[in-house]
C-alpha cells in the first residue's frame, strides 16, 4: 500500500466528515471491544499471562539471529525453500521469482499484512499474473480497489449496505440479503479459484524456530485452502514472526485470538511444516517462506522502540484507540494504522515521513491496557514525539511557544507577576475569540474560561491560608 | 498529617474555586495543608509535545519546591489527576541522570491525587456531606486512572455520600493538553462522543464531574455550547459542599458580569 503518511493532516478531516465509514468504524471496534474484554476476563491471570508472552517475544527478538537460523534450517530439512528479503522489493523480486518459475498465472492470497507493506499484488499484477484475495473483507476490498483499514478486520470500515450494492452491481445478488447470503456468493466463486490457482500466497501469524512450522490462525478457511490446495505455497513473514518453540505458541493461541475477535480460538489454526511428503495425499510440491527484513532490523536496533517488534498483529490497540475509533485505519496512510501504528511506521519509513502519526493521540493510554503482548505503546507516542522534536520536524511558533512556557514556568517570580496581569482586564466567563490560534481553534467547538477573578494563589494569601478547618459533621449513613 | 498542596497552574488560573475546596475538604479531615508559593507547573504540556528538554527543566524546578516543601510535609496533594500524574513520570524522564533521577523517585513515591489520598492514605470512607438523589456522571481521567491508579477511590466516596453514578461512555474527552489544540477538530469528534452518550445515556444526570480539571475544561466547554446540561463540577467542590453545589452554582453564574 502506497504510503501517504504525510497527508495525515488532510486526510483525517476527510476521514471525520465521513459519518458513513466513523459510524461502521465505531460498531465494529465496540463490538471488538466487548469481546475482547469478556475473553480476557475469562482467563485466571490475563496481566500473567501477556507478560509471559511478552517475555518470549523479548527473548526471541534478542537472540533473533539464532531462532531465524534454526527456522531456516528446519524448515529446509524437511524440504521447504527460505529466503530472507532486505526490503520489500527484494521481496517482490524473489517472490516474482518463483511464481514465474511455477508457470504462474492464477494466484490465491489469503490475508496478509506484509503483503499489503510491499505492495505485492501490485508487482505480480504488473508481471501478468491474476491475483485473487480469498478473505472475504480483502476479497470486497480487492473489487473496490481499496485497501484494508484495519489489521485484521480489513473492510471493518464498509457500512453492509455498500456490500450489498456491490454484490448487487457485480452479481446481481439481491439487495438486503442477508450477510450468510453475500459470503456465500463469494465462497461460489472464489471456490473456482482456489481449484485453478497455481500458486498460493499467504501470510504467517507465528513461525516456531524449533520445528520449522508457519502457523497460520483464521476463520474463513481460506488460508487452509491457499496453502494446501495450489502445487506451489509462498508464507511471507516478518523476521519478527518467529518464536521458539510449540510449547510458547500455546500461549499465543490463548492470547491472540482473544486480543483480535474476542473468541477463545480461531476457527481453524494450521501448523504447516513443509511441502507435502510422499505419504500425504495433498498439500503443495514447493513450501517457500519469505523472510522479511523492510526496515524491522533498525527498529531492533534501537532500545527504546524494539518492544514493537513483539506486536502479533492482533489489533486490540486500533480498537480501543478513541482516536482509531473516529478517524479508522485509511487516515493513518499506510497499511499499520492505530497506535502500533503511530510507533511502528515512523520506524519503518524514517519520521520525516510519519512524523504526525505519533501526535495524533490524546495519550490516554488505552492501547497500553490492552496490547496482549505488553508493548509500552503510550510511553512509545511520547518517545516518538520527542525524536521529532529533536530533529527539528516541528513548526517554529510551536517551539518558540513551548521556549517561552519553559522560562515562564522556570521562575515563579514571572508566573505570579503573569497571573496579576492577566487579571488586570475583567474578563467574562468565557474569553473572547481573538481569532488567534491556538485559542481560536479552542473556541470553534468549546467556551474557554477567563481566568477566575482571583487565582488560588490570592485566595490563600488573602485568608484561606489561616482559615479554620470545616467541620466534619456526624455523617448519616 | 501535614500535606503539601500542589495545586497545579491549570486549578491556580482557572479553577481556584476547586483548588479552594481541595484545601478546605483536606483541613476537614484534620490535614494540615501548606502551600508551597514557588511552585508553578508540572512540565506536562511539554513532555506530552515531545520537547524532553524542556520539560526537565521545569521538572527540575518542581523538584526543589516540592523536595524542600516535603521535609516539613508527609505528602503532597493534587486536585489534578494528569498533573500528578506527570510527576510520576519524572524518573522516566531522569532516566540518565542519577541524581535527579533518585530525587525524582523520592518526590513522585509521595505525590497523591485528592481523593486517593483521602481513601488510601487517611482511610476516609465518607465525604462527611449528603448527596442523596444527587445522580452524578464520574469521568475517569485517562492519567489519574492509568498512571496513577485512580478509578475506585472518587466513586467509594460518591457513593458512601449517597450519590447515585450513572453509566456512560468511558472514553476519553479528547482533551490530551496541545492535542487538543492542534488537532482541534478530532479532538472535538472525542468530546461529542462523550457529551452525547451524557445526553443519552446519562440524561439525568445532575452533574458531572471529574478529578481533573483539563477533561473538566474540556468537557465543560462543549457543554457550553449545548443545551439543557448537567452542572460541571470538580470532585473537591462536590465532595466538600453537597447538594449546596446544585444551588451554589447557579447563584455564582447568575452574579457574574
Amino acid at each position: 500500500m502506497e504510503v501517504s503518511i504525510h497527508d495525515f493532516p488532510e486526510a483525517h478531516r476527510k476521514a471525520l466528515a465521513n459519518t458513513g465509514v466513523r459510524g461502521a468504524v465505531m460498531r465494529a471496534t465496540q463490538t471488538f471491544n466487548q469481546a475482547r474484554e469478556d475473553r480476557y476476563a475469562e482467563l485466571p491471570d490475563v496481566e500473567a499471562l501477556k507478560a509471559y508472552a511478552a517475555t518470549v517475544k523479548d527473548h526471541t527478538l534478542e537472540h533473533l539471529d539464532y531462532y531465524l537460523g534454526r527456522l531456516a534450517d528446519n524448515i529446509e530439512s524437511r524440504g521447504g525453500q527460505v529466503h530472507f528479503a532486505h526490503d520489500g522489493a527484494d521481496a517482490n523480486q524473489i517472490i516474482l521469482a518463483i511464481t514465474q518459475a511455477a508457470n504462474a498465472k492464477l494466484i490465491v492470497k489469503s490475508k496478509s499484512m506484509v503483503t499489503e507493506e510491499i505492495e505485492l499484488n501490485h508487482a505480480l499484477e504488473q508481471a501478468g499474473m491474476k491475483v485473487i484475495e480469498s478473505d472475504l473483507g480483502e476479497y470486497i476490498l480487492q473489487l473496490e480497489g481499496e485497501h484494508p483499514s484495519h489489521i485484521i478486520g480489513p473492510a471493518i470500515h464498509k457500512p453492509k449496505t455498500e456490500v450489498d450494492e456491490l454484490f448487487h452491481k457485480l452479481y446481481g445478488v439481491p439487495l438486503g440479503s442477508s450477510a450468510d447470503v453475500l459470503a456465500g456468493k463469494a465462497r461460489e466463486i472464489i471456490r473456482e479459484d482456489f481449484l485453478n490457482a497455481d500458486v498460493g500466497i499467504s501470510g504467517v501469524n507465528f513461525a516456531v524456530a524449533e520445528s520449522g512450522s508457519i502457523v497460520i490462525v483464521e476463520n474463513e478457511g481460506n488460508a487452509r485452502l491457499t496453502t494446501s490446495r495450489p502445487r506451489v505455497h509462498i508464507a511471507v513473514m516478518g523476521l519478527e514472526k518467529v518464536i521458539p518453540n510449540i510449547h510458547d505458541l500455546g500461549v499465543f493461541l490463548k492470547l491472540l485470538p482473544r486480543a483480535a475477535t474476542g473468541q477463545r480460538s480461531t476457527v481453524f489454526v494450521s501448523l504447516i511444516s513443509g511441502p507435502k511428503t510422499d505419504l500425504e495425499i495433498d498439500g503443495p510440491e514447493e513450501f517457500h517462506v519469505v523472510v522479511l527484513d523492510n526496515g524491522r532490523s533498525s527498529v531492533l536496533a534501537d532500545p527504546e522502540m524494539r518492544a514493537s517488534l513483539r506486536c502479533i498483529r492482533c489489533g486490540a490497540c486500533l480498537n480501543t484507540c478513541p482516536v482509531y475509533q473516529q478517524l479508522g485505519g485509511h487516515a493513518y496512510g499506510w497499511v499499520y494504522s492505530g497506535p502500533i501504528g503511530s510507533v511502528l511506521d515512523p520506524g519503518l519509513l524514517g519520521l520525516p515521513e510519519a512524523k504526525s502519526l505519533p501526535f495524533a493521540s490524546s495519550l490516554c493510554g488505552a492501547c497500553g491496557d490492552v496490547c496482549p503482548v505488553k508493548i509500552p505503546l503510550p510511553q512509545m507516542l511520547v518517545t516518538q514525539r520527542t525524536r521529532a522534536v529533536s530533529a527539528g520536524l516541528m513548526p517554529t511558533a510551536e517551539t518558540l511557544g513551548i521556549k517561552a512556557f519553559k522560562n515562564l514556568m522556570k521562575n515563579p517570580a514571572l508566573y505570579r507577576l503573569s497571573s496579576k496581569m492577566g487579571r488586570f482586564v475583567k474578563w467574562g466567563k468565557n474569553m473572547p475569540n481573538f481569532g488567534i490560534a491556538p485559542l481560536s481553534s479552542w473556541q470553534a467547538t468549546r467556551d474557554f474560561p477567563a481566568p477566575n477573578q482571583k487565582s488560588f494563589r490570592d485566595l490563600w494569601n488573602e485568608g484561606l491560608n489561616t482559615e479554620a478547618a470545616p467541620k466534619l459533621e456526624a455523617a448519616d449513613d | 498529617m501535614r500535606v503539601s498542596f500542589f495545586v497545579t497552574c491549570v486549578a491556580d488560573q482557572f479553577g481556584s474555586s476547586a483548588a479552594a475546596a481541595s484545601v478546605r475538604l483536606l483541613r476537614r479531615f484534620g490535614v494540615e495543608v501548606g502551600f508551597p508559593q514557588d511552585q508553578t507547573c508540572c512540565g506536562q504540556p511539554a513532555y506530552n509535545a515531545g520537547y524532553a528538554d524542556d520539560a526537565r527543566e521545569i521538572a527540575k524546578h518542581y523538584l526543589n519546591v516540592f523536595e524542600k516543601s516535603l521535609e516539613t510535609s508527609d505528602a503532597v496533594v493534587v486536585p489534578s489527576g494528569s498533573c500528578g500524574a506527570m510527576v510520576h513520570h519524572y524518573p522516566e524522564l531522569f532516566a540518565h541522570d542519577p541524581i535527579n533521577l533518585r530525587r525524582a523517585w523520592d518526590v513522585s513515591s509521595r505525590v497523591f491525587e485528592l481523593t486517593q489520598f483521602l481513601v488510601e492514605k487517611l482511610g476516609v470512607t465518607h465525604p462527611g456531606v449528603d448527596l442523596t438523589g444527587v445522580r452524578v456522571a464520574y469521568h475517569d481521567s485517562c492519567h489519574a486512572m492509568r498512571n496513577m491508579g485512580v478509578k475506585q477511590q472518587p466513586r467509594i466516596l460518591l457513593e458512601a455520600a449517597g450519590a447515585t453514578l450513572l453509566p456512560w461512555d468511558e472514553s476519553c474527552c479528547g482533551f490530551g493538553g496541545l492535542f487538543s489544540v492542534k488537532l482541534p477538530e478530532l479532538s472535538s469528534a472525542m468530546m461529542d462522543r462523550k457529551l452525547d452518550s451524557l445526553t443519552v445515556d446519562a440524561k439525568e444526570a445532575d452533574i458531572l464531574t471529574s478529578t481533573d480539571l483539563g477533561c473538566l475544561m474540556q468537557l465543560g466547554g462543549g457543554l457550553g455550547r449545548r443545551q439543557n446540561t448537567p452542572r460541571v463540577v470538580h470532585i473537591a467542590e462536590l465532595l466538600l459542599n453537597g447538594k449546596a453545589v446544585l444551588e451554589a452554582r447557579v447563584a455564582r453564574e447568575r452574579s457574574r458580569p
